[in-house]
């Protein structure tokens, strides 16, 4: 009896405060993760990025996801109608999958252990603190934030509250990335001159008649923190992302994932660049407002710079140019010339990066052991600085130096202006 | 069919002119007291979003204030037709576009305006904060804390919020008194302003909320001075840090707030 003292629940409280938390947990602890000693999970927002990732918790026999929520009752309910399917053809009972509607009513459930987070961008962080302030550990989809204020928030929630939060950047949990990412941190391609990086253009859409809201839409707390608009389909779920109250377009959607492995490679991703200039074709006087083709170069202390460009103007994927050489990497897909290096092998005694082959087993891993996690918020937070930077010196339209210590901007208090922007009543960071 | 296009095409017709007559009317009121718009300006009073009509002039006046960017004459001068235009009661929707352009240059210049909206209506109150939360004049945060005085509710709510955001010291005892007699929910807004504002005059007020709120604000006010501790360790101030830990490593707390104390006074 006393080896069973330590409950899983315990255990977690306790490695959420650093109080013993092994790096190996003894099977004790979870036992053969019957269903009482399964980490529970809460998914928050339950549309399209939600379906990809919850196949993978769903998947795993030590977690049991016990609460959907989403603003959207249709989305909800089938949400719990795909969990539910995936458990049954896994030969699993998928006990109660409680549905909410407010996100706050899950999070701070006693009984969940995890809350991943699938929801429009601009409620990431919002949701986020609110899992941390409650000890749970997180799962947080891309791109983190709105903007860079509301990431630092996010950054000082979890840390304060010690807890685990793994950004959805799964381009981290995948060798041809890594291995990119290693030839140029261990000097393969010689001294690294530029980064290019290549992102999906943007998207254009004529003016949209405002709407009835469609039953079962609480589409006032759809909106949340963002400014008050007029109900209209091609505002919502996947289309948020043109619009800037709600995103930063594919600069952010995509720049989440590629400035990262350019943060990674470039071995900055606990800092950033020292200055950003660039410039976008927009239609602001439009619905879609965000940039539909951009180009932004950012310049790093060390003279490096990452040229951010939509791939009409830049390959998708991500090239590291050194002098002796260089690697592209993209999903699927990795290149170098020379081409001997696709087959070099890193060393002990070399710089070899976090190892992940999965993103979500790592994850719950992490949220077992307390350690950090292959893309912890704090790179998570840089990744995205990079692409909400790019976006505040093409609007601008001018050249911005950035102090990536303070995470202000130099000599310009304009430009600082927005680093954060005010939420609706009564959200708010905290 | 001719006819109901007949009656269409008046229609159209007559909602131009009415359109027309309420620009000109509001350039009539405005030419008593101040400069009449300049035309592109009041081209847009009666913005509406998603009505396509309104495409070529609003992209006008969006290039326009794009390239005043970084000019102070030129986005003054922007500024202040804005400010007519509020003063010339817009639609909602132009009220939006120009908070969302003074956000990124307005100065004092717009504050009285914006101040009108703030009591005007919880809606209006939202998006002129949006304007007034990062203006560093300091009518601005004048602005936000006078109407503190004067709302309540959700409008209240967001202004304590802009308050805190703006890291406004002037408002720490105002919150401190707003905090005693207020409701649960804003109670909870004005411990996060204050963690927010920080120092040692918000440290002692949490800690009054802490020992004299309701349950859930006294909570509220435990996970602001872990927040307000927190921030004070990274800023290199462990001392004053430390000593807030040890106020909440007791019983009575939260016990996810006790939790990451113990973890933070571990370091």
């Amino acid at each position: 009896m006393k080896k069973t003292t330590l409950s899983r629940r315990k255990f977690l409280a306790a490695a959420a405060a650093g109080i013993s938390a092994p790096t190996i947990v003894p099977s004790t602890v979870f036992g053969q993760n019957a269903p009482s000693n399964r980490l529970t999970l809460a998914a928050v927002g339950t549309g399209s990025q939600f379906g990809y990732d919850i196949q993978s918790f769903a998947g795993f026999d030590d977690v049991q996801i016990v609460g959907l929520c989403d603003v959207d009752r249709s989305r909800v309910l089938d949400g719990k109608k795909r969990v539910e399917g995936l458990y049954a053809k896994a030969g699993r009972q998928s006990g109660g999958i409680a549905t909410y509607g407010d996100f706050r009513d899950v999070v701070t459930r006693d009984d969940v252990d995890l809350v991943s987070i699938h929801t429009c961008d601009h409620w990431h962080v919002l949701v986020g603190i609110a899992a941390a302030d409650a000890g749970k550990q997180i799962y947080c989809q891309k791109p983190l934030s709105l903007n860079i204020a509301e990431g630092r928030a996010l950054v000082n929630a979890v840390r304060r509250n010690g807890t685990v939060l793994q950004v959805g950047s799964q381009q981290r949990s995948d060798r041809n990335f890594r291995f990119a990412c290693e030839l140029v941190r261990n000097g393969r391609i010689g001294k690294l001159n530029r980064v290019e990086v290549g992102l999906p253009p943007g998207k254009s859409i004529p003016a949209q008649p405002t709407m009835p809201v469609p039953d079962g839409f609480d589409y006032n707390f759809w909106l949340g923190p963002a400014p008050w608009a007029p109900y209209t389909e091609m505002r919502c779920h996947w289309n948020f992302r043109w619009i800037s109250d709600y995103a930063g377009g594919y600069v952010t959607d995509w720049g989440a994932h590629h400035c990262d492995i350019a943060q990674w490679g470039m071995g900055t991703e606990h800092t950033g660049p020292v200055a950003v200039e660039g410039t976008g074709f927009y239609e602001p006087e439009k619905l879609w407002d965000v940039a539909q083709k951009f180009r932004f170069a950012c310049t790093y202390a060390n003279g490096v710079v990452m040229d951010v460009a939509d791939e009409t103007q830049i390959k998708h994927g991500i090239t590291f140019k050194g002098s002796d050489g260089w690697v592209f990497v993209r999903r699927e897909a990795i290149d170098a010339e020379p081409k001997s290096l696709l087959s070099e092998v890193i060393r002990s005694n070399e710089t070899r990066l976090y190892r992940s082959a999965n993103h979500y087993r790592n994850f719950v891993d992490c949220a077992k052991t307390g350690e950090e996690p292959a893309a912890p918020v704090e790179i998570g937070h840089r990744s995205i600085s990079v692409c909400h930077l790019g976006n505040i010196a093409m609007l601008l339209g001018r050249k911005l130096r950035w102090n990536p210590d303070a995470e202000r901007f130099v000599d310009d208090p304009g430009a600082d202006r927005m680093l954060s922007r005010e939420m609706r009543s009564p959200w708010r960071l905290s | 069919m001719n006819h109901s296009i007949s009656r269409y095409s008046r229609v159209v017709h007559m909602a131009a002119m009415i359109t027309v007559l309420s620009a000109f009317a509001a350039g009539s009121v405005l030419a008593a007291g101040a400069k009449p718009l300049d035309p592109q300006f009041q081209s847009i009073l009666s913005y509406a979003i998603g009505d396509s009509t309104y495409d070529a002039p609003m992209r006008t006046m969006h290039d326009m204030v794009r390239a005043a960017y970084g000019d102070p004459v030129r986005e003054l001068a922007i500024e202040k037709q804005f400010v007519r235009m509020l003063d010339a009661d817009p639609s909602y929707d132009c009220v939006d576009f120009i908070c969302k352009q003074l956000w990124v240059f307005g100065t004092g210049e717009s504050v009285p305006a914006l101040a009108k909206l703030l009591v005007r209506d919880a809606k209006y109150a939202d998006i002129a904060r949006l304007a007034l939360q990062e203006n560093r004049a300091p009518a601005a945060g004048k602005a936000l804390l006078a109407a503190m005085g004067k709302t309540t509710g959700t409008q209240r709510i967001g202004i304590v919020n802009s308050l805190g955001e703006r890291r406004e010291a002037s408002a720490v005892q105002p919150l401190a008194r707003l905090a005693k007699g207020a409701d649960d929910a804003t109670a909870r807004a004005v411990v996060d302003a204050l963690a927010k504002i920080g120092g040692p005059d918000a440290v002692t007020a949490l800690q009054a909320v802490r020992a004299e709120g309701t349950a859930p604000v006294k909570d509220a006010a435990a996970k602001a001075l872990l927040a307000t501790a927190y921030t004070l360790g990274v800023g290199g101030d462990m001392n004053a840090a430390a000593a807030i830990y040890r106020s909440l490593d007791t019983g009575g707390v939260p016990a996810q707030v006790r939790a990451a104390v113990q973890k933070q006074l571990k370091r």
